[in-house]
């Protein structure tokens, strides 16, 4: 075959296996003598050592398949005549076995009956025969022979089990969603003939595809996220404007908070139920949803009420917008999000634009003790760990019902604290102002945290935490909108600087489990 | 003597079947001496016992060995037991096992005595 032009060659390279090396006689196989004659074996065992083979031996046929199960051997040299098991009953095994019905065995008859014998033998699966009387050269000549065609097989089933992988992975595209590394062609790659350049192609075309679609579901996310970021934010800003409204109705702040969280309650309960059915609680979720219910509904807006009679409101929302700083440190603290420079710098100067509208309306201009703008801090940092809260959520449980559960159980911790420092107030049954500030702040604090879940699930926490500068920003047009105030130019300025931010800080990027699924047109 | 029992010729073949080296073929030589007698005996063993199967088995690893070093008519002798073995005829094996042994004990005599310089 060395012998063939150059044509004809290429030919057998573009059909199958790579013939061009298959007479290589130089390579050192493996064969297992098998003889119950110790002296017949040793004979064979040196002859096989002397044309450069390794050599094992086996005494009996049950020896032989033991260690042929053992080891792969490229030829067996099989005695016929040996006792219990005899050379037709080792070949009949072979030929039933799956794993090694490949193996060439050449038969040493040394039977009187030589024809019938070989007969037997080529017909049970041998591929050739030692006569009783043999010269070394025509032993050389077959092991050589049997020993080509084991290597020439070899290729080619190893080409036909790459074939079936690239098909394979043609399967899993096909199939669905898939990631690269599942595709699991390196193997079928590293070919040097046409069928691994196919894989070569195939496989860039697939990481390509993928990279693509990957920086595509980024690039949607973002724009889903700052979306979800300003309706949310702009949802929540109303917060302040609607408790200064009840404040000046003389409304108890905590009373206020106990029956906007209740109402909150009930209309994320109902909306959750609407959309899945009665939530499938857990005991196990109970500790998670009360620690959320205590940072979030009892502690975060017992110390707002707290804070408010010490520190300016815009000097607190000036110290709530380090929220996206807080977040941004302990998912890096806690490997939830790898911290890198682009977020942090999107994150400052978000920061920058809403310190420079509060500073422009005047923040810090009175007289706060420094003991209370310290305290001030508690406020982002529990928002930080709220957000980060969203992040471990059940997601048995749809955003809706998870707000209404963790709204429900403040409002169970708040109630006695509120009756003992007599901050109770009742809403008259009719539809009043206080009322109507009640439930449209229960209803907008309800809809923007449920909003917030699913801004965390789409963008991860450092994203979903620069709502602190959106719902800053919100605060300021809700209070000009609500209450008559003036929204200062350097505000538009501002948001601009924050969707700038945005666009920085990028969503957390998606991680191995991103798949993607290509259309198939068979047509 | 030797020339009568042993073909040289025959060592020869082994000799280069295995390479060509005259300390490999004098290991094999002396697993021979010591196989043979054995493989003669459980010949006589399985006459008297009339285990044909034994008989067989044995007269045909005797048989080959035999050829391999050049005793000629102790595996012609070996060959023909072998053979009525298969048919299932078999006349007086035991005298057939004991000319196995003489011829066995003669041959092996003639191997020690062939020289090296015969051979190489």
């Amino acid at each position: 075959m060395t012998d063939s032009p150059p044509a004809k060659e290429n030919a057998e390279q573009a059909a199958g296996p790579d013939a061009s090396t298959w007479s290589d006689k130089a390579e050192r196989a493996s064969i297992l003598v098998v003889d119950d004659s110790p002296l017949s074996a040793a004979k064979l065992a040196m002859a096989m050592r002397a044309l450069g083979h390794a050599t094992e031996t086996a005494a009996n046929g049950a020896d032989a398949l033991r260690r042929l199960r053992e080891r792969p051997f490229d030829l067996v040299l099989l005695d016929i005549v040996m006792p219990e098991m005899d050379g037709y009953a080792v070949l009949e095994a072979l030929k039933a076995d799956e794993t090694l019905h490949e193996i060439p065995v050449i038969v040493i008859s040394s039977l009187d009956d030589e024809t019938e014998s070989v007969v037997r033998a080529i017909k049970l699966g041998a591929v050739d025969f030692l006569p009783k009387s043999f010269e070394p050269e025509i032993l050389k000549a077959r092991v050589d022979s049997s020993l080509t065609r084991k290597r020439f097989r070899d290729r080619e089933l190893e080409y036909f089990r790459d074939v079936e992988q690239l098909t394979r992975a043609a399967h899993v595209i096909e199939a669905g969603a898939f990631r690269p590394a599942e595709l699991e062609i390196d193997d079928v790659a590293a070919r040097r003939d046409p069928l691994g350049r196919l894989a070569i192609v195939f496989r860039s075309l697939a990481r390509e595809i993928y990279e693509r679609e990957k920086q595509h579901d980024r690039t949607t996310r973002t724009l889903r996220g700052t979306i979800l970021v300003l309706v949310a934010g702009g949802i929540f800003g109303i917060a302040p404007a609607l408790g200064r409204m009840a404040a000046g109705l003389g409304a108890e702040p905590l009373g206020l908070v106990l029956w906007a969280n209740a109402v909150s309650a009930v209309v994320c309960l109902a909306i959750g139920i609407a959309r899945d059915g009665w939530p499938r609680l857990r005991l196990a979720h109970l500790p998670f949803f009360l620690l959320w219910a205590v940072i979030l509904g009892c502690l975060y807006q017992f110390l707002t009420v707290m804070i408010a009679k010490h520190v300016e409101a815009s000097m607190i929302a000036l110290i709530g917008s380090s929220r996206g700083f807080m977040v941004f440190g302990l998912a890096a603290l806690i490997a939830l999000e790898p911290p890198n420079l682009r977020r942090l710098a999107g994150l400052g100067l978000g920061f920058a634009a809403i310190a420079a509208v509060l500073l422009f309306r005047g923040a810090g201009g009175d007289e706060s003790s420094l003991f209370w703008l310290v305290a001030a801090l508690a406020l982002p940092f529990l928002l930080a760990v709220h957000t980060l809260l969203m992040t471990w959520r059940p997601r048995d449980l749809n955003a809706f019902a998870t707000v209404g559960l963790v709204m429900a159980l403040s409002v169970l911790l708040l109630a006695p604290v509120a009756s003992a420092s007599n901050a109770l107030i009742w809403p008259v049954p009719a539809f009043d102002r206080l009322g109507l500030i009640i439930l449209v702040l229960g209803v907008a604090s309800g809809v923007a945290i449920a909003m917030a879940l699913d801004l965390v699930a789409t963008t991860g926490a450092v994203f979903a935490s620069q709502m602190a500068y959106s719902q800053t920003l919100a605060g300021i047009a809700w209070g000009m909108l609500l209450l008559g105030e003036q929204l200062p130019p350097v505000a538009w300025g501002a948001f601009a600087l924050v969707v700038l931010g945005f666009w920085l800080v990028q969503p957390k990027q998606a991680g191995d489990e991103f798949s993607v699924t290509v259309p198939i047109n068979r047509s | 003597m030797s020339d009568d029992v042993i073909d040289r010729s025959a060592l020869r073949r082994l000799l280069k079947l295995i390479g060509g080296d005259p300390e490999d073929l004098g290991d094999l030589l002396r697993d021979y001496q010591d196989q043979a007698p054995e493989l003669a005996s459980r010949i006589g063993a399985a006459a008297r016992s009339n285990d044909l199967e034994a008989l067989r088995i044995a007269a045909h690893t005797l048989k080959s060995n035999a050829r391999d070093f050049g005793a000629m008519r102790l595996s012609a002798i070996c060959e023909e037991l072998e053979q009525e073995c298969r048919s299932g005829a078999i006349a007086d094996p035991v005298s057939k096992a004991d000319a196995i042994a003489s011829e066995e004990a003669a041959a092996r005599q003639a191997l020690g005595n062939v020289a090296a310089e015969d051979i190489l």
